[in-house]
């Protein structure tokens, strides 16, 4: 048998307790190529290798007699760890029978005894691996077809919608062509009736509604166009235009000839026809500025709803003729507001508004005599009736009620309850005359004097009064035809109860509810209380030279297993309402805040109660999440003895955290920081110095003093002394009351409070109240993540767009390569029929070789294929892994955004302090900085305090200002 | 799989009663077969069986032709039937030339039992299944993979004659606009009224004034006798805008 055969890839897992029979069968296997045989020498090493393998093992072959775990019941287990692999059992009896038992159960595919024949042996696994090939191809050819069936489904669903998308806009297009051809046709018919002209009188009344108004309108553009035209003619010939264009009608009009006359008269002729487009347009704006007051009589409805521009001209004609036709065939009380809401013109609830300002209309009429009354008698200053036509009017743009002024004056107690029924009753507006709006309904309307409808402001009440003259009545209809009239529609009370109230009520003051809607409730924010110090200002105590002892606990908080640690309020929801005219009233969302547990703690199943599962130190971090923690001492320094250290809970070191050693934990206490890098979740409590060190901390900073210290933190900080050289971005409030800032920059967004700035050797300081520092660097350590993730976001898609085009190319290369092939069978075919008719046999053999050239070809076309097939089942695969890696990052993106936001919106929660109050001393040339106004100083301060305010000027929205504090 | 497929086992040997017996295995175990007693009446057969053999087997020493030889023919014929050689001890040359030449996929050993026979036989027919599985499977792939070429190539097709077709509608509506702009347009009037005054000699600064005068007047008396038709009066003076 030949050697050069390369089956290193395909591995052959063998299993036998007799090492020489493994040993010869790596012999053997090598003589077909197969080098990558792996062993075991019993059934349970050979289960842990198929357990452990990366590589698929083709061919599984087992020993049937081992110690321990018998060959086939080996082979058994093997299906499930490698189903794909083929199975050979070797014994070392004949007794087929068990053999074929064993066959049966374990999906054995070959057994072979010992002795064996190695030829017979390579045989029979290369048709194992044969066998192998053919079943991954068939899994292969599985999917590549399925993919393709699902490509072909969606292409014929594309095409159909292409298909639909296509015939919708060439219908839609054409449609147009028809419309714009039937305009053609329109056009050129007016056109032509156009060229006839029927006389100015026929074409005006043509364009527009014969009145005084619009003929004046039209006359105005007609002689506009007058102007234009002899401007342009004048303008031709150089000729100097005088008239004023206001020309006026009563002209002088020198004698002339008939034939001047006829020229005048085709002159307007072309002039009104050219003009009628723009004559359309009169009369159908509604007329703008018309406001209650406008109105010396009463209008009519139509003519308020037109002025309001609830209608238009043409609808307000139809109308009118509707009505008058009506009229002619039965004297029935049909009222023109009927007729619009008929016509769908007016909607109900306008209709009520129109009536509603129709009565103060009227109102206003009647208060205005009223008021000349009351002035003339000397009842009330004319700055009284003002401010009661103001409040009036007022009252009736918030509430839509036109209430009298008299009952206004009454209430601002101006005049007397007795004065106003006087002057009612000297106008005959005590309710014996009907309103001349509203003839309908047999008391009048709320309008009169007779029922007082009144709605509250919030529109979720109505109510009515009802004058003496009606007390004891039981007709209901008119209350509810004005509750109708007035649009509304929701929570209106039982006929029963309303008249009870006519028939009970002896009152003309008392109020009776006649529907009452739903009002929104505001709903209130979650609310979380918590049950232990959540910001411990100062944890240790001070010594007097500034050090800080944390030893003694302080004020740190502790809690003990099972105490409860916070409870969540939890929001109540806003409900919308629905007012008398059946509208939705909305109110707006309200926050709700979650409670989440971390380390150490249980939150309750409702989610509103955190307690504590272990004994320790409670603390709430940046995103709200409560944890419990424990505590892990280092004692003596953090150094090469201790190496970095990242513990998910609090840590103290009694010494020091020394130059380049990390420390990434929750809470860390130390003594001193010299050089360390700190990454924290929680406090920062150093009882001396921290030097040459980079900080990072989501909690609150103690220390005794800052030196040549990068530091990022969350919360507030307080340094006992010196401040050196160092940057700080703190989205809490520095306190420094006791020490002095020198040649550092230092940004605090919730203020500072310090003693001095500045010596008269140092460098300058830069001092940032209220400033965003912190919330910037925060938000730039996502953005920075964010853009990485991005960046491999973008390669991906453009490798996947890749991969896709690198499919197609491949799916273009198959059906090249299928044509070809066809095109070869179809030659075979020609070929075989020419076989039969040919006569000689060279020609007859010349035809045979050419067949069998070409069946090679499309055999080799074919392997061809399938080389193309796997290539594109990889791409298509690789393609797929990209899919995943982009939605994986996508979502990944989204969370960091997430993230992002929840911190900066926490963040930025509360309101900038920019306030800097200094009790000692501000150097020369120390930088105060705002929000964003800055201001140098230019000479040496004593005791100050800057606050930055809003300044007048717009190109710098902000100032700074100094206050000198007296001490 | 083997249950579905409609198996035949060809079987070649010159001795009539071993035939038998191959026969009756198949029988046995539910497998249609053919019988032939040489290596060229069996290739005859295959050339005008109209399907192919799922597997075939033959004994090695024959008379008009050995197995391993008849095999290597049939294979040419018949690639994918899966191809069994009956030998005996004495064959072993013939036998690790038909291996080398890949002409057969086993050699069954004189003499045999019949159940690992029919076993071997029925894992013979199972992995023709699968080829024939694969190459069904293969044709399909391929088929599929024209159609959807074409179907591609149509989509791209018939979205250009689409957009051809959108384009002269698009062209049509511009057409048609540009017409109908043209048609709402007022003709000229001006150029004509100026051609009038041409043709009466009025184009004179001094007559035009008094034209201006009169024309306006005019106007305003026919708007008058149109107001007082309706019932109203125009103002006597209307200012202008």
């Amino acid at each position: 048998m030949s050697v050069n055969e390369d089956n290193s890839e395909y591995g052959i897992l063998v299993v036998d307790d007799d090492e020489p029979i493994v040993k010869n069968m790596r012999r053997v296997l090598h003589r077909k190529g197969f080098t990558k045989m792996v062993s075991a020498l019993n059934g349970e090493q050979g289960i842990k290798l198929l357990e452990t393998t990366q590589s698929p093992f083709f061919l599984i072959m087992s020993d049937q007699r081992m110690p321990g775990m018998s060959g086939s019941e080996f082979l058994e287990k093997s299906i499930l760890l490698s189903p794909e692999s083929r199975r050979m059992l070797i014994t070392g009896f004949s007794n087929f029978d068990a053999i074929i038992d064993a066959v049966n159960k374990g999906e054995i595919h070959q057994y072979i005894s010992k002795p064996w024949d190695n030829d017979d042996l390579l045989l029979r696994i290369v048709g194992e691996l044969e066998i192998y090939k053919s079943f991954q191809e068939r899994k292969r050819l599985y999917n590549i077809t399925k993919r393709q069936n699902a490509k072909l489904f969606d292409l014929a669903a594309t095409q159909k919608k292409e298909l639909q998308k296509f015939a919708d806009a060439l219908k839609e297009k054409k449609d147009k062509v028809e419309n714009l051809t039937q305009a053609l046709k329109d056009a050129k018919e007016q056109a032509e009736f156009k060229e006839v002209f029927l006389g100015l009188d026929e074409l005006l009344s043509r364009t527009i509604t014969m009145n005084k108004p619009n003929l004046i309108a039209a006359f105005k553009i007609a002689r506009k166009e007058v102007n234009a035209m002899m401007e342009t003619i004048y303008d031709r010939h150089k000729f100097s235009f005088q008239m004023d264009g206001t020309a006026s009608a009563n002209m002088e009009v020198d004698d002339l000839d008939d034939a001047v006359f006829d020229i005048i008269d085709q002159i307007i002729e072309n002039v009104v026809i050219s003009v009628e487009p723009n004559l359309f347009g009169i009369g159908s704006e509604p007329v703008a500025g018309i406001v209650i007051d406008d109105y010396t009589q009463v209008p009519g409805f139509d003519e308020l709803a037109f002025n309001d521009g609830f209608l238009t001209k043409g609808e307000r004609e139809k109308a009118l003729e509707e009505l008058e036709a009506k009229e002619t065939e039965t004297a029935t009380g049909l009222t023109i507001d009927k007729v619009l809401i008929k016509n769908e013109f007016l909607r109900r609830q306008d209709l009520s508004r129109i009536f509603a300002k129709l009565a103060m209309i009227e109102t206003r009429l009647l208060d205005r005599e009223l008021a000349k009354m009351i002035i003339d008698r000397e009842l009330a200053s004319k700055k009284d009736v003002d401010r009661a036509f103001k409040k009036q009017l007022n009252n009736f743009e918030d509430s839509g009620v036109a209430a009298l002024m008299a009952d206004i004056l009454v209430e601002s107690e101006v005049i007397t309850r007795e004065v106003r029924d006087e002057l009612m009753a000297a106008q005959d507006r005590t309710g014996k005359k009907k309103s001349t709006i509203d003839e309908s309904s047999q008391f009048s309307s709320e309008f009169g004097a007779f029922v007082d409808l009144q709605i509250s402001e919030d529109r979720v009440q109505a109510w009515i009064r009802i004058p003496k003259s009606v007390h004891g009545t039981t007709d209901i209809e008119p209350i509810k035809a004005l509750m109708k009239k007035r649009g509304i529609s929701y929570g209106i009370v039982s006929d029963t109860e309303i008249r009870r109230f006519l028939k009970d009520c002896t009152d003309p003051h008392e109020k009776f509810v006649v529907a009452q809607g739903i009002a929104p409730s505001v709903g209130k924010p979650a609310r979380i209380i918590y049950h232990f110090k959540t910001e411990s200002e100062q944890a240790g105590v001070i010594n007097e030279d500034g050090s800080i002892d944390f030893t003694s606990r302080g004020e740190s908080p502790f809690v003990k297993k099972g105490q409860l640690l916070a409870e969540k309020i939890p929001m109540q929801h806003p409900k919308s309402g629905t007012d008398i005219f059946g509208e939705t009233l909305l109110v707006g969302d309200v926050d709700d805040v979650p409670l989440e547990g971390g380390e150490g703690v249980e939150l309750s199943e409702d989610g509103l109660n955190i307690t504590a599962l272990i004994t320790g130190q409670p603390s709430v971090d940046i995103k709200g999440v409560v944890s419990v923690l424990e505590s892990f001492t280092v004692k003596g320094d953090v150094d090469f003895k201790t190496g970095n250290i990242n513990f998910n809970g609090n840590v103290i070191v009694t010494g020091t955290v020394k130059e380049g050693f990390m420390v990434e934990c929750e809470e860390l206490t130390a003594n001193e920081i010299n050089g360390g890098i700190i990454k924290i979740r929680g406090d920062l409590k150093v009882s001396n110095g921290i030097v040459n060190s980079k900080v990072q901390t989501e909690g609150s900073v103690q220390a005794k003093f800052l030196n040549k210290t990068i530091l990022y933190g969350y919360g507030n900080m307080m340094i006992t002394r010196e401040i050196m050289e160092s940057h700080i971005a703190i989205s809490g409030a520095l306190n420094n009351e006791a020490g002095r800032i020198t040649a550092s920059q230092v940004a605090a967004r919730k203020g500072m409070s310090l003693k001095q700035v500045g010596t008269e050797k140092a460098d300058y300081s830069t001092i940032k109240a209220g400033a965003d520092d912190h919330i910037r660097w925060v938000a730039k350590k996502f953005d920075v993540q964010i853009d990485e993730k991005q960046k491999e976001l973008d390669l991906t898609i453009a490798r996947k767009l890749d991969y896709d085009e690198e499919y197609n190319t491949l799916h273009v290369d198959i059906a090249n390569q299928t044509f070809a092939q066809e095109k070869i069978t179809k030659k075979m075919d020609f070929l075989e029929n020419r076989i039969g008719e040919v006569k000689t046999p060279e020609e007859k053999a010349t035809i045979a070789k050419e067949l069998k050239e070409l069946e090679a070809t499309v055999q080799k076309s074919d392997e061809r294929i399938k080389a193309i097939f796997e290539e594109q089942d990889m791409v298509q695969q690789n393609s797929n892994a990209c899919e995943q890696k982009i939605e994986m990052l996508n979502d990944e993106i989204k969370e960091i955004r997430k993230e992002k936001d929840k911190i900066i919106n926490r963040l930025e929660k509360d309101d900038p302090v920019p306030e800097v109050k200094i009790t000692k001393k501000a150097y020369t040339g120390t930088r105060i900085t705002g929000t964003t106004a800055t201001m140098i100083l230019k000479q040496d301060l004593g005791a100050s305090k800057f606050t930055e305010i809003d300044s007048d000027n717009p190109d710098s929205p902000k100032q700074l200002i100094h206050q000198t504090l007296n001490l | 799989m083997a249950e579905k497929f409609d198996h035949t086992v060809l079987i070649v040997d010159d001795e009539e009663s071993i035939g038998r017996a191959l026969g009756r295995l198949m029988k046995s175990i539910d497998v249609k077969y053919v019988y032939m007693d040489s290596g060229p009446a069996a290739l005859e057969w295959i050339k005008k069986a109209e399907k192919p053999f799922s597997l075939i087997l033959s004994d090695q020493r024959m008379p008009q032709m050995d197995g391993s030889v008849f095999l290597e023919k049939a294979k040419e014929l018949t690639p994918f039937s899966i191809r069994f050689l009956i030998t005996g001890y004495a064959d072993v040359d013939a036998v690790t030339d038909a291996v080398n030449k890949g002409s057969i996929h086993r050699y069954i050993n004189k003499p045999w039992d019949n159940k690992v026979l029919a076993e071997t036989v029925k894992a013979g027919l199972e992995q023709h299944a699968l080829i024939m599985e694969n190459n069904r499977l293969f044709a399909l792939a391929k088929e599929q993979n024209t159609k959807l070429y074409t179907l591609n190539t149509d989509l791209k097709k018939s979205a250009a004659v689409h957009q051809k077709a959108i384009i002269q509608k698009d062209k049509q509506i511009r057409e048609l606009n540009a017409l109908l702009e043209k048609g709402f347009e007022n003709r000229n009037y001006i150029n004509e009224m100026e051609a009038l005054l041409k043709e009466t000699r009025m184009l004179e600064e001094e007559k035009l004034n008094s034209l201006y005068v009169a024309i306006i007047a005019e106007l305003y008396e026919q708007f008058q006798d149109i107001a007082t038709r309706n019932g109203f009066e125009m103002p006597e003076n209307i200012p202008g805008d």
